[in-house]
């Protein structure tokens, strides 16, 4: 299980955002934790803010369009990213975007997601295989 | 000297203009991978951003400088994700081919 907290935006205001740890590989395959941002809006698997994709040695090859909630187009550069997602190493590709690395439910497909949304409060992400039924229902 | 977005967009927009008909007869509702510089491209099943990825792997393995674009067969516009818009258009469509009907 994946567990984080629920945190203030540093930057953008005085909203809540669930955060996660999520172990990253760099460009030369040592491993750096990043604090991520549980985005439910987001379709895609993983963003990263260009910063620190050059801090990880990354380099972008691809372009592909996103789409904003505004309905803005945006012509993303991507790179490929390996991370350890529930402790398997994970390949993804990471839209070079916004201030903080977020990631999108293509990574929460068969997990059960729990928020205690108040500041301090408990992020879980858990795998579950298809089909599970919730230990509640 | 690397191509920007924009350019990068165009050239394979164009090269896939050149491959539409094949494409959109043979592989209708999948993904296609396109490297720019060589007009090269891998063609697959679309489930999401990771299997784009997996496509630019493959065709990579033998291009290793490719920059790629890609293109959803059968699609207006090939959107790789969205953050949170909600509104009609922009999402990948493409379920069977009109002619189908």
């Amino acid at each position: 299980m994946i567990r984080g907290r629920v945190t203030r935006a540093r930057d953008e205001g005085a909203g809540l955002e669930a955060r996660v740890p999520v172990d990253v590989v760099d460009a030369v395959g040592a491993f750096r934790t990043l604090e991520v941002v549980v985005d439910t809006g987001f379709t895609g698997a993983f963003t990263l803010p260009e910063r620190i994709a050059q801090e990880l040695g990354l380099q972008s090859i691809d372009a592909r369009d996103v789409i904003q909630a505004s309905g803005q187009i945006f012509r993303a550069d991507v790179c490929a990213i390996r991370l350890l997602w529930h402790g398997q190493p994970t390949d993804v590709p990471a839209y070079l975007m916004g201030s903080r690395p977020m990631i999108g439910v293509e990574l929460l497909v068969y997990c059960h997601l729990a928020i205690d949304w108040w500041e301090g409060g408990d992020v879980s992400i858990e795998e579950r295989t298809q089909g599970t039924a919730s230990p509640d229902s | 000297m690397r191509l920007s977005n924009d350019e990068a967009a165009a050239m394979g927009k164009e090269i896939y203009e050149s491959i539409r008909a094949k494409m959109e007869a043979e592989h209708w509702g999948r993904l296609v991978v396109i490297d720019v510089h060589s007009g090269d491209y891998e063609v697959g099943d679309y489930h999401g951003s990771r299997s784009d990825l997996e496509l630019t792997m493959r065709l990579r393995e033998r291009r290793p400088d490719a920059f790629t674009w890609a293109e959803l067969v059968g699609a207006e516009r090939y959107i790789a994700a969205s953050f949170g818009y909600h509104g009609p258009a922009g999402l990948p469509p493409v379920e069977k081919r009109p002619t189908d009907d």
